[in-house]
């Protein structure tokens, strides 16, 4: 079978597959829920399918109308995948994972400073090492291994390695090559890091004065679930007022990031998203690097795994509080 | 140069710390003036964004002071706190915020002498720091108008002229 008869085969056991198709041009695919044999034919999963889809799970799986769902996942997705499981956001017994074999996801502000002309282009698609891209009557070669999103080059598990398939999940692999690991870490905090404090400082007053506090960062962050109940949004109490400052956008992302302390497996949706081009996920990357320095924990490694601030030690190994 | 005060926000557990600093007071123990306190029912309330977005609103210290690991009123409160608190230390750097503008310690009820101690300590702790960084608190429609006040140009044709 080849891969879009493996979705389709799938497709007899589902309501619906969560896939990516056309988006509004060559360049771009966006997000598309396959529900009969006929829409599996549309599916794009080439390095244009940039979004994570774990984010629909959750409020998907509420439907009374659905069967069971599946979806498409690369490596990192299946990661916040087995984090939603690890809280009982979703059913795992109504779950299908259809994992792909990674080649990386493109950095779409990368392709675009390389090629401007690409706001209008005629035809993009991949050819073995390049992204091909035709506009105003010229073509662009630009190497794929440049035009990744940085998570894809460290990313350390292109081929999703057996033992991390989620207890108790129906788990179907597609064909394919994955890319080469890489070495994972914390590379661009560290690099951030090096900043002095003021630099610092400077750097977050600068971009979040840029915020025009669209949420997409939110939106689009598999792990927050609360929708219409998120405490940005709330009158009462009133974390955040409802201006624009400096003050409640920072906030705001503080808010966002230890909401996600423990639970960010750093698939890096939420920088993706921002139209604004802030990386905010620098400070998820923060939470992260803590949490697996006190708890050697990484969220959505093992279903069964608790989170370590829904729990605690009476003696904590990595803790070393005042006033002992 | 006189020392001015500095503003420093205490969040302490209503069953401990809170009688801890009462008793000091009551015992006129010398404290600093500098803290003013909120009072929890248990550590295990504080959210960490409390920490936060204190410091945010000018804030150029915040003390967390709960009961002792084991001595919780409702037994646990205090071991969630203490994880929390730990992560939200760790955190304040990256967004380039001093992490000694921030502790967190347990004081009993019966520790007048030490809630004097801490308290002591931590207000030196933070008037050797300067004021805490402010942001700018105008909204991008404010500087949008102050741009436009400055503008040599008219804001629009309608109005040009008829000063
Ligand atoms: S905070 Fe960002 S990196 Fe972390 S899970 Fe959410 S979208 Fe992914
Ligand atoms: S996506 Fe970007 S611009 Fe929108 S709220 Fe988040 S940080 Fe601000």
């Amino acid at each position: 079978m080849n891969n879009t008869e493996i979705m389709k085969n799938v497709l007899e056991r589902a309501s619906v597959l969560l896939a990516w198709g056309p988006g509004h041009d060559a360049l771009h695919a966006s997000p598309l829920f396959a529900r009969k044999a006929h829409d599996v034919d549309k599916v794009v999963m080439d390095v244009r399918a940039v979004q994570s889809l774990a984010a629909y799970l959750p409020p998907l799986f509420q439907s009374e109308k659905e069967g069971r769902i599946a979806v498409l996942a690369r490596p990192c997705h299946v990661r916040s995948i087995t984090a939603l499981l690890q809280e009982e956001l979703i059913p795992v017994e109504r779950l299908i994972l259809v994992v792909l074999p990674c080649q990386g996801k493109l950095d779409m502000a990368k392709v675009m400073a390389a090629c401007p002309a690409a706001e209008s282009l005629d035809a993009a698609f991949v050819d073995g090492d390049n992204l091909v891209i035709n506009a105003d009557g010229r073509q662009w070669l630009l190497r794929l291994e440049t035009m990744l999103s940085p998570a894809c080059v460290r990313c350390p598990m292109p081929e999703l390695p057996d033992a991390m398939i989620p207890e108790g999940c129906e788990c179907v692999r597609l064909d394919g090559q994955a890319r080469r690991p890489g070495e994972g870490g914390y590379a661009a905090l560290d690099a951030f890091m090096e900043k002095t404090p003021q630099e610092r400082w400077e750097f977050w007053k600068q971009e979040m004065s840029r915020c025009i506090r669209c949420y997409a960062c939110r939106n689009a962050c598999p792990m927050c679930v609360c929708r219409d109940h998120c405490v940005a949004s709330a009158r009462d109490p009133h974390w955040l007022s409802e201006l624009d400052s400096v003050t409640d956008k920072l906030l705001f992302q503080v808010i966002h990031a230890t909401h996600l302390a423990g639970r960010c497996t750093g698939c890096g949706e939420c920088t993706r998203a921002c139209p604004m081009g802030i990386p905010v996920g620098l400070l998820k990357m923060q939470m992260n690097k803590i949490v697996e320095e006190l708890f050697g924990y990484k969220a959505g490694m093992d279903s069964k795994a608790t989170p370590p601030l829904l729990t605690f030690e009476a003696i904590e190994k990595n803790i070393r509080e005042k006033g002992k | 140069m006189p020392i001015l005060e500095r503003r420093i926000i205490g969040f302490l557990c209503n069953w401990c710390s809170y009688g801890g600093a009462d008793a000091a007071g009551v015992s006129r123990f010398t404290q600093p003036t500098d803290l003013r306190v909120v009072r929890l029912p248990c550590t295990g309330r504080m959210n960490p964004i409390f920490v936060v977005k204190a410091l945010l609103a000018g804030a150029d210290g915040v003390l967390v002071s709960g009961c002792h690991p084991k001595d919780c009123h409702y037994s646990e409160g205090n071991y969630y706190a203490r994880r929390r608190l730990e992560v939200i230390k760790r955190f304040l750097p990256v967004l380039g915020i001093e992490p000694l503008r921030f502790e967190y310690t347990w004081v009993s009820a019966a520790e007048a002498k030490r809630w004097q101690e801490v308290v002591t300590a931590f207000t030196e702790q933070i008037h050797a720091l300067p004021p805490v960084p402010r942001l700018p608190d105008d909204t991008g429609i404010e500087r949008l108008l102050r741009e436009l006040e400055n503008s040599p140009l008219p804001i629009c044709g309608c109005h040009a002229g008829h000063e």
